[in-house]
C-alpha cells in the first residue's frame, strides 16, 4: 500500500473516531456521573443506569413510546406500501411526478411540518372546518390537538415519505421480465402480487419501517409541540433531563437505553431485509 | 398445431416496428427468428407470447385467432432473456410455480418437479436459490420451469446470449436434444446467425421490421433471395450483373431478366484459371489464417474485392502477388432483390 493511501485511510478513521464516535462516547460517559445541587459530580456511579432501567415511571413511558412508535411504523408500512404500489403502477410521467411530490416534504424543516399539522388539527384548523362544513359537528373541537393521537398523526405525516420512497425503490427493482414470467406461467394478478411482488419488495419496505420506528421512538419535537400534557414520550423525557431538570447523567443513561433499542431494531430489520435468497454463495 | 402469423403489424408512435408479417410456423419445428438489433425479432416474439399486442393482423394457433387471448391463457411458455427466474424461490419452487398456479395437488407437483429437475441435470441443486447457480444452471431452471407446464410451443428469447462461449456450445446441444425428444415447436429468437444456422429447421430473417426470407439454413446459405440475406448469413461475394447475364468477369449461365446481383461463396472461388468459370486477374491484399483454413482478400483488376477461403495454409501467394481467380458458373447464385454496387 502506498503512503498516500495509508495517510488517507488514517485520516478517514480519525474522522470517524473523532467526529462521530468520540462525542457519543463522551456523552455516554456522563451516564456514570451524578448531579448534586446543579453541579455535576465526576465520581463514577451506575445509579443512573439503575434508575433508567428500574424506575417504573420511566419504564412505563418507554413502553408507551415503543407502542406509539410501533403503531406509527405499522401504519406507515401499510399506507406507505399501498401508496408506493399505486405510484409504481402509474405510467412513467405520472409515476415520477408523484414520487417528486412525495419527496417534497423531505426538503422541508421538521418543525415546519409539525406546525403545519398544528394548523390542520387546531381549534380553527382545517379538520374542524371540514367537519363543521359537513355538519358532523356544530362547534370546533379541541380534541384533535395536544394528545397522543396528534403525536401519532404528526409522526405518520412526517415519516410516511420514507416508507413510500424505500418501498417504491424496492418495487422498481423488480425486473419486468420476472412479472411477465409469472404471468406467462399462468398466474393471475392477485397471485403475482402475493407470490412475486410482495416478497420481492418486502425487504425494502422493512428498511423504510425501520427508519420510521427509529426516528419516531426517539422523537421529542412532535410530542413537545402537539402532544400537550399527556404527550410525555421517552424522547421528551430525555430532552427534559438536559433542559428543565438539568440532569445530564440521567439523560445520558436514558439515551443509552433508547440507543440500544434502536440498535436492536436496526439489527432485526437488517436480518429481515436480507433473506437467504439475496445472499447467493454456496447453499 | 401450426402457428400462423397473418399480416401482423406493430407500431410505436408513428414507426412500424413490424410490418406485414406473414409467417407459418409448423408444429414441431425448431424455428428461429434471426435479425440484428432493431429488426423486430423480439417484438415479434413478444407478440406471439402475448406480452405485446399487435396493432394489426391475426395470430392463429390451430386455426383459432388468439390475438386477444391474454398471455396467461396461451398454450405457449417463454424462456426469457436473462432467464427471469424468481430470485426468492428455490429451484424446486421456481419449477413448481406453473403447476401450483394450475392447482395440481402437492404430491403430483413433487413428483413432476423432481423428475423435471433431474431431466435438466440439476437434482443436486434443487434447494438452491437462483443467485447460487451459474448462468448455465439458471438457464436449465428456466427451461424446466417452462417444460412442466407442457406448452404446445416454447418461445426462447436469446437464451444463450448471456452464456460464455464454451457453455453456449453445451447448451446448443442440450436444446437440440430437448427439441428432438419432446417434438414440441420451438420459436427461438437470436441475433447470432451461427446459432440459428446450427439449431434450426427453418429460419426467418428479419430486417427493419420486415421479413427478408424464410427458409431452411441450407437454402438461406446457398440460395439467398435478397442481398441482405446473402451478406447477413456467412461471408459472401456480391457482383452486379446486367440483364442478359453479363458481369465484369464475363457472362454467367443464369437467366437474368433485369439488372441484378449474383453471389458466390468464398469457398467456391478457386485460385488458378479454370474452364466453365468466370476468370479474374487479382492482387492479394490481405490474408487471415484460421488454422483449418485461410481467408484471403483479393482486389481484381476491375477494382472489386473478393473474399476467398481455401483449406490449409494458403501461403503460396505473397501479399501484393498476382493470381488468377476462377468463379465457377455453377456456384453463382442470382439474387433478384436488391443490387450490389
Amino acid at each position: 500500500m502506498s503512503n498516500a493511501l495509508l495517510a488517507w485511510r488514517g485520516a478517514i478513521w480519525l474522522l470517524l473516531l473523532g467526529a462521530v464516535l468520540a462525542p457519543i462516547a463522551a456523552f455516554l460517559a456522563y451516564g456514570f456521573f451524578s448531579v448534586e445541587a446543579g453541579q455535576i459530580i465526576y465520581d463514577l456511579t451506575i445509579k443512573n443506569y439503575g434508575e433508567a432501567i428500574g424506575d417504573p415511571v420511566y419504564r412505563s413511558v418507554l413502553g408507551k413510546t415503543i407502542l406509539i412508535a410501533s403503531q406509527v411504523s405499522g401504519f406507515c408500512f401499510v399506507l406507505g406500501y399501498v401508496v408506493a404500489l399505486y405510484i409504481w403502477r402509474c405510467g412513467k410521467l405520472l409515476k415520477y411526478t408523484l414520487i417528486f411530490i412525495v419527496a417534497i416534504p423531505l426538503m422541508m424543516s421538521y418543525v415546519i411540518k409539525i406546525y403545519s399539522m398544528r394548523g390542520l388539527l387546531g381549534h380553527t384548523g382545517f379538520l374542524n372546518q371540514i367537519l363543521i362544513w359537513l355538519g358532523v359537528i356544530d362547534e370546533p373541537l379541541s380534541a384533535f390537538l395536544f394528545n397522543l393521537t396528534a403525536v401519532r398523526m404528526t409522526l405518520v405525516f412526517a415519516l410516511l415519505p420514507f416508507c413510500i420512497l424505500t418501498t417504491f425503490v424496492g418495487l422498481e427493482r423488480i425486473p419486468t421480465s420476472t412479472i411477465y414470467a409469472a404471468r406467462d406461467l399462468g398466474a393471475s394478478s392477485t397471485r403475482i402480487f402475493w407470490k412475486i411482488v410482495l416478497p420481492l419488495s418486502l425487504p425494502s419496505a422493512i428498511v423504510g419501517v425501520m427508519f420510521t420506528f427509529v426516528l419516531s421512538v426517539g422523537d421529542f419535537l412532535a410530542p413537545e409541540l402537539v402532544g400537550g400534557v399527556n404527550g410525555l414520550t421517552y424522547g421528551r423525557l430525555i430532552f427534559s433531563q438536559f433542559g428543565i431538570a438539568f440532569n445530564w447523567p440521567l439523560g445520558a443513561a436514558l439515551s443509552l437505553v433508547l440507543m440500544l433499542i434502536s440498535f436492536a431494531v436496526i439489527a432485526l430489520a437488517g436480518w429481515l431485509s436480507n433473506p437467504r435468497w439475496m445472499r447467493g454463495g454456496a447453499v | 398445431m401450426d402457428l400462423v402469423l397473418d399480416e401482423i403489424g406493430k407500431c410505436y408512435g408513428a414507426t412500424w416496428v413490424l410490418e406485414q408479417i406473414d409467417l407459418t410456423i409448423e408444429g414441431g419445428q425448431f424455428f428461429s427468428l434471426l435479425g440484428g438489433s432493431g429488426s423486430g425479432k423480439t417484438t415479434l416474439l413478444k407478440s406471439i407470447a402475448g406480452i405485446e399486442k399487435p396493432d394489426k393482423g391475426r395470430l392463429l394457433f390451430n386455426g383459432q385467432d388468439i390475438v386477444n387471448t391474454p398471455m396467461e391463457r396461451r398454450p405457449f411458455n417463454t424462456v426469457f432473456q436473462g432467464y427471469a427466474l424468481f430470485p426468492h424461490m428455490s429451484v424446486f419452487e421456481n419449477v413448481a410455480f406453473g403447476l401450483r398456479v394450475k392447482g395440481v395437488d402437492p404430491g403430483a407437483i413433487r413428483n413432476t418437479v423432481t423428475e423435471m429437475v433431474e431431466r435438466v441435470g440439476l437434482s443436486e441443486r434443487i434447494h438452491a436459490f437462483p443467485a447460487q447457480l451459474s448462468g448455465g444452471q439458471q438457464q436449465r431452471v428456466a427451461i424446466a420451469r417452462v417444460l412442466v407446464c407442457e406448452p404446445k410451443v416454447i418461445l426462447l428469447d436469446e437464451p444463450l446470449s448471456a452464456l460464455d462461449a464454451s457453455l453456449r456450445g453445451q447448451m446448443r446441444r442440450f436444446l437440440k436434444e430437448l427439441h428432438r425428444d419432446l417434438g414440441l415447436t420451438f420459436v427461438f429468437v437470436t441475433h447470432d446467425q451461427d446459432e440459428a444456422m446450427s439449431l434450426s429447421d427453418r429460419i426467418c430473417i428479419l430486417n427493419q421490421g420486415r421479413i427478408e426470407q424464410v427458409d431452411t439454413p441450407d437454402t438461406l446459405y446457398h440460395a439467398p433471395s435478397t442481398t441482405y440475406v446473402a451478406e447477413f448469413i456467412g461471408t459472401n461475394n456480391l457482383i452486379p450483373v446486367t440483364a442478359g447475364g453479363e458481369t465484369e468477369f464475363g457472362r454467367v449461365s443464369l437467366e437474368v431478366e433485369s439488372n441484378a446481383t449474383i453471389s458466390i461463396r468464398p469457398e467456391a472461388i478457386g485460385i488458378g484459371a479454370a474452364s466453365d468459370a468466370l476468370n479474374a486477374a487479382a492482387t492479394l491484399v490481405d490474408r487471415q489464417f484460421h488454422g483449418d483454413n485461410t481467408v484471403m482478400t483479393f482486389r481484381t483488376n476491375s477494382g472489386r474485392e473478393l473474399t476467398v477461403r481455401r483449406p490449409g495454409r494458403g501461403d503460396a501467394i505473397e501479399i501484393g502477388g498476382q493470381a488468377e481467380l476462377s468463379l465457377p458458373r455453377s456456384a453463382c447464385t442470382l439474387i433478384s432483390e436488391g443490387r450490389a454496387t
